[in-house]
């Protein structure tokens, strides 16, 4: 099923490049939004409104002045008609056990995943 | 006139009838008595001797009366007795002694009373009484010697406080402290020598250490306890110590107690220098442990932006392109070494410094974990996964290392299935027993030559051409399984498969 909006947060702007070519070569959303900042992130969707917000979010772990978690930390304050209807994977480029537990922490989060990000991981998420 | 010669006659008659009762009363007396008695006259001939005195003497009684002392028993002279018996005659004074008696191998006291007419001499063989002083002054040296070798103060108090007894190394504390009580009280009780008075004055001021001093002492003398333990700082002018109390009931319930101050200053150094080093420890740990997480990250990062880019290079490549898409392949190879390579590091590290955990397992779970990650390994298609483990078998063991234990051996049986067949399989089973837990991992792969398999654990080992690993996970696994106490053994054969045994103890 094809996404209504996909934000992609990654300080690593190849793996944006690398996940926003494969959303927009096959279709998976009508749109597509980069963030470099988990801060910026946090930013954008204070002011976006409910028919605007992301029901995607591909968060990476590790990223400087906030990383992954942090910023879980302050969308899980967001109101829920907002959130309700977002699920969010969380990337990361090493499979760390002690990070996996931890997201088993966050029920927003529904899936874990190593880089690279590829097709068919896509695929599994949208079928979520 | 013969009237009155018969009524004295009658009366003497009388008189000897009741003298002799009196002397029969007497003998019998003297008899009785469990005391040696023996009467001398003036001459030093015996003119009684009871029927005691007889047996100690080894004679009859009535053989040795009106025999001369020094004639009957010329082995006497000049003994001890000898002379006291002399002085007392000749001083006309009472004599008590008590002596050894060598002729006899016996010790004897002696009480002598002296008259004009002679010595009447008690005495009583006190071998036994003296032989048991003498073990009792031999315990008591031996007692005292024994706590004053040992290099603690110890004092022994009444339930009430009152010293019993101290060592010499409580007096010398007490002395260098320059104080003056608390040192011993003999027989008078002062309260001068009352440790639990003296400790409570010390309360009164204000000494927290004191008050919790006596808390311990009274654990112990309230019969809370048997035996309690107390550490504490005892600083005077010129240094500055640490002491361990211990406070012991005394045996056999006497309402007493043993309290033994040991000096533990070294010990109390050197544990604050292991507490600090500790603490550095720990602290360079945790800071390694964010390095390499952090490093390991920043490695692995870029290599999988590459690995992404080779991976979308290749997908629009026109389709018979066939040699640049080997080239991406190689690139892609080479990057997963790398990251295969950093991924071993990071492992290696963590389990040579994380201690190992106490998880609940339930192996159908970690089985599904296994599963999941092995689906994006290539060749795991063309591979069966046959289970045989008891679905509700649970565990306790270290979660994070058995699951890269598994991982590990299920991955190579993926890695080294033989491309010549289509029925590969790899067989995991799982067997509890008591406090074990023995893991068979078993497949029909391409199997290890006899003489390499004994290298197959070693670092950087690769037993096969075919290999595409760094030569590092079956050394690591094993360094895994050592730390936790379990062992794992390979047998195989080329061309026919290969069977790994773990067997990890069962930590619950």
């Amino acid at each position: 099923m094809k996404k209504k909006h996909i934000l992609l947060i990654d300080d690593n702007k190849i793996d944006n490049y690398l996940s926003s070519y494969i959303i927009s070569k096959n279709q998976l959303a009508e749109k597509t939004t980069i963030e470099t900042s988990a801060v910026k992130a946090l930013e954008l969707l204070k002011v976006l409104n409910d028919s605007e917000f992301p029901d995607l979010i591909m968060l990476d772990l590790k990223m400087p002045a906030m990383d992954g978690f942090e910023f879980l930390d302050d969308l899980i304050n967001f109101p829920v008609n907002k959130t309700e209807s977002c699920i969010v994977v969380m990337v990361t480029s090493s499979n760390n056990q002690i990070d996996i537990n931890r997201s088993k922490e966050y029920p927003i989060i529904k899936k874990f995943i190593n880089k690279p990000i590829t097709l068919q991981a896509f695929n599994e998420i949208i079928n979520i | 006139m013969i009237e009155r010669i018969d009524q004295q006659i009658k009366d003497l008659k009388l008189k000897l009838e009741n003298l002799e009762k009196e002397k029969f009363l007497t003998d019998q007396f003297l008899d009785r008595i469990t005391d040696a008695f023996v009467a001398l006259d003036e001459n030093w001939c015996y003119t009684y001797v009871n029927k005691h005195a007889g047996i100690l003497l080894n004679r009859e009684p009535q053989d040795l009366i009106g025999k001369h002392i020094w004639t009957e028993f010329s082995e006497g002279i000049d003994q001890p007795f000898y002379n006291a018996y002399q002085k007392a005659f000749e001083n006309q004074k009472y004599v008590y002694f008590e002596e050894y008696y060598s002729p006899y191998d016996k010790w004897f006291s002696n009480h002598i009373y002296p008259s004009p007419n002679g010595l009447s001499i008690y005495f009583k063989n006190i071998t036994e009484e003296k032989k048991a002083e003498k073990q009792l002054k031999k315990s008591e040296l031996f007692n005292r010697s024994i706590l004053n070798s040992i290099d603690s103060q110890i004092i022994v108090i009444e339930n009430c406080g009152t010293i019993v007894a101290v060592n010499e190394l409580w007096k010398n504390f007490i002395t260098d402290n320059g104080e003056t009580t608390l040192i011993h009280c003999n027989d008078e009780c002062s309260e001068k020598c009352n440790y639990i008075i003296e400790t409570q004055k010390r309360v009164d001021l204000g000494n927290k250490k004191a008050a919790e001093a006596l808390e311990v002492i009274r654990e112990v003398t309230e019969g809370k306890k048997a035996i309690a333990v107390y550490e504490y700082p005892c600083n005077n002018q010129h240094v500055n110590r640490w002491f361990m109390m211990r406070v012991t009931r005394f045996e056999k319930n006497l309402p007493m107690v043993v309290i033994v101050h040991t000096e533990i200053t070294n010990l109390k150094k050197v544990e604050e220098q292991l507490l600090l080093k500790n603490t550095e420890l720990i602290k360079s740990n945790n800071e390694l442990d964010r390095f390499v997480y952090s490093t390991s990250h920043d490695l692995r990062s870029p290599l999988k932006s590459i690995l992404g880019l080779s991976e979308l290079i290749k997908d629009e490549m026109a389709p018979d392109d066939i040699e640049q898409k080997g080239r991406m392949d190689m690139i892609k190879e080479s990057v997963i070494k790398l990251d295969d390579f950093i991924e071993y590091i990071l492992v290696y590290s963590k389990n040579s410094r994380l201690e190992v955990t106490h998880d609940e397992i339930i192996f159908d779970k970690l089985i599904q974990e296994i599963r999941n990650s092995l689906q994006f390994l290539e060749g795991s298609d063309s591979i069966k996964l046959i289970l045989d483990i008891d679905e509700s078998l649970k565990i306790i063991s270290d979660k994070n290392r058995l699951t890269v234990i598994m991982n590990n051996i299920i991955t190579n049986a993926v890695k080294y299935q033989r491309q010549d067949i289509n029925d590969s399989f790899v067989k995991v089973s799982v067997k509890k027993t008591k406090n074990k837990l023995t893991i068979i991992v078993e497949d029909n792969g391409i199997g290890i030559e006899k003489e390499k398999q004994s290298q197959v654990f070693d670092m950087f080992f690769r037993a096969t051409h075919e290999s595409t690993g760094s030569g590092l996970g079956l050394y690591i696994i094993k360094e895994m399984i050592e730390k936790l106490n379990g062992s794992i053994i390979v047998e195989s054969e080329l061309l026919k498969g290969s069977k790994f045994t773990v067997t990890i103890p069962n930590l619950g």
